[in-house]
């Protein structure tokens, strides 16, 4: 790279870690840190749900199945997330503003508890780790900057957990409205460029074979059925949950989630797109880097250090955002309740930093160790589904309060049983070249049935529902999260911090 | 212009104006953020 592009993606990590150093004095408290004491505006809510959500799975997993396979990267993959979202935003958000929770294990807790709490926090901690952005990272200042990968992978997670512990989820946010600009005008531009050298989509339509364009692709319809049912996922996401916590209001995350459907389908599309152009010019690379290698072949000096560091935006505005719920289950979800229930607000902060520190060390070796990064993503996301998806609409919509035997039952058999599932085709399968995951063939004479290991989730999620029937119906009625005190130090550390943040605040901005 | 190709062109625009101006409407909207005002 030139030194110019070298320059800048350089500028751009050393103000990350100024914002963060600048928000760090204006944290007084856990709820200050975690949830930015619910100050979170419309368009800082849009930038950052936008760049969280959106890492390195979708802008180089998108373009990898677009390459391969076309437009139903677009419409199989990403579309059914649309709804998703709507469904999140004018349905769940507002029965999650009725109560101060800060996190989703929070909202099970409410339910039915602490055991729930705390199954529902190991999935969403599992979760979390932000695997594949982080290894993203790694190869892209490799294959770009040419930071060796363990440095690389070192680095850029070193600058996001630094500016993620100086100031919170307010840092986080902030730090995301330029990483949002930067991935966003990029990626416009480049797409722009590749449009004009590849001459529009006429120019795809005749360089690409028809199957390109079908929107359906040639996929097995369970596996069409299990994309779309992972979209699920939307329904109970750790960091959307967060920010609907530290929303402003309601309306600011009903106008913050449809803009940004917007923005998200116009960067799913471009990214689709811009698989299929390198397809069409005949890149020889691996899929996975398809839509970087069209990329940094288009741009100009300076554009591409651009691009660089948008890539890299993409890449943090999503491990930050992560490692700080991962942080936050560690110490506010699974410690406290289960160790030290009378822990204090000063000691939850410093824990949930510490716990940020040992996340992202875990998720590092991870990354390193970890071949198959996509297969450990598609657990991830199955194993929250899995253990939350359940037990939280169940308790957020029954009329009825439902029984905490219920909740326990339903996170933990799907926790456990899309663990088994998995494991299990791990053990006895095989990677299929074809389809480029790991399938378990069970044969029984002469019938043969091939099990993806995307499958987990049409095992587990049924599983679940049919746990938390059963204890609805054996489970006795009891003590709920409200009376048994898991919601005691919440309320203590929630208010209070709330309000001590609110006052110091106001007294800094009338001073400033 | 293919249906295609003008959603493409579309999805581009609402790339970088979409996030330009929400940028700057953040940045109108920074100072209310920071005396922990309620939105208007």
């Amino acid at each position: 790279m030139h030194p110019i592009d070298l320059a800048l993606v350089g500028l751009y990590l050393a103000a990350m870690i100024a914002v963060g150093a600048l928000v760090s004095r204006r944290i007084t408290g856990f709820r200050d840190y975690f949830v930015a004491s619910g100050r979170l505006t419309a368009p800082l809510l849009l930038c950052t749900l936008v760049s969280t959500y959106y890492g390195l799975d979708v802008l180089f997993g998108g373009s990898e199945v677009s390459y391969q396979e076309g437009l139903v990267a677009f419409f199989v993959y990403m579309r059914p997330y649309y709804l998703a979202i709507l469904v999140a935003a004018f349905l769940i958000a507002r029965k999650l503003r009725d109560r101060e929770f800060m996190s989703l294990p929070d909202v099970a807790a409410r339910y039915y508890g602490n055991g729930t709490r705390v199954v529902i926090a190991v999935a969403s901690w599992l979760y979390s780790l932000p695997l594949l952005s982080i290894m993203g990272m790694g190869i892209l200042l490799d294959v770009v900057v040419g930071i060796p990968f363990t440095w690389g992978v070192l680095l850029g997670a070193t600058v996001a957990v630094v500016y993620t512990l100086l100031g919170g989820l307010l840092a986080d946010a902030l730090t995301d409205t330029v990483q949002f600009v930067l991935m966003c005008v990029t990626l416009g531009i480049a797409a722009a460029l590749a449009m004009g050298e590849v001459g529009g989509v006429a120019g795809l339509e005749a360089a690409l074979p028809a199957s390109y364009f079908q929107p359906t692709g040639t996929y097995p319809t369970w596996v069409l059925v299990v994309f779309a049912a992972s979209a699920l996922s939307a329904l109970i996401e750790p960091a959307f949950y967060q920010r609907i916590f530290a929303a402003v209001n309601y309306r600011a995350i009903v106008v913050a989630l449809v803009l940004g459907i917007g923005l998200w389908a116009a960067y799913d599309w471009i990214t689709t797109i811009l698989g299929m152009a390198a397809a069409a010019m005949g890149l020889e690379t691996e899929p996975r880097y398809a839509l970087l290698t069209i990329v940094l072949e288009l741009l100009p000096v300076g554009l591409k250090g651009l691009f660089v560091a948008g890539v890299l935006a993409a890449a943090m505005s999503t491990i930050d955002s992560y490692l700080l719920i991962a942080g936050g289950n560690m110490a506010y979800d699974i410690y406290r309740p289960l160790f030290r229930p009378d822990l204090g607000d000063r000691e939850t902060l410093r824990l949930t930093r510490w716990m940020i520190v040992v996340s992202a060390i875990g998720c590092v070796a991870f990354a390193l160790f970890f071949q198959s990064v996509v297969s450990a993503w598609i657990f991830m996301s199955t194993a929250l589904v899995a253990a939350g998806f359940v037990p939280i609409l169940a308790g957020l919509y029954l009329r009825r309060p439902p029984r905490p035997a219920a909740g326990l039952a339903s996170s933990a058999t799907g926790l456990v049983v899309a663990l088994g599932f998995s494991a299990l085709v791990w053990t006895f399968g095989a990677m299929d070249d074809e389809w480029g995951t790991m399938i378990w063939t069970v044969r029984i004479g002469e019938w043969a049935l091939p099990l993806w290991q995307e499958y987990a989730l049409l095992f587990a999620l049924p599983a679940s529902a049919v746990a938390f029937a059963l204890g609805e119906w054996l489970g006795r009625r009891g003590a709920r999260g409200d009376d048994d005190g898991a919601r005691l130090p919440h309320a203590a550390i929630g208010r209070h911090a709330g309000e001590l943040t609110e006052t110091d605040l106001a007294a800094g901005g009338a001073q400033g | 212009m293919s249906r295609w190709e003008f959603w493409t062109w579309v999805a581009i625009a609402v790339l970088i104006f979409g996030s330009i101006g929400a940028f700057l409407w953040f940045l109108r909207d920074a100072v209310r953020l920071f005396e922990g005002r309620p939105e208007g």
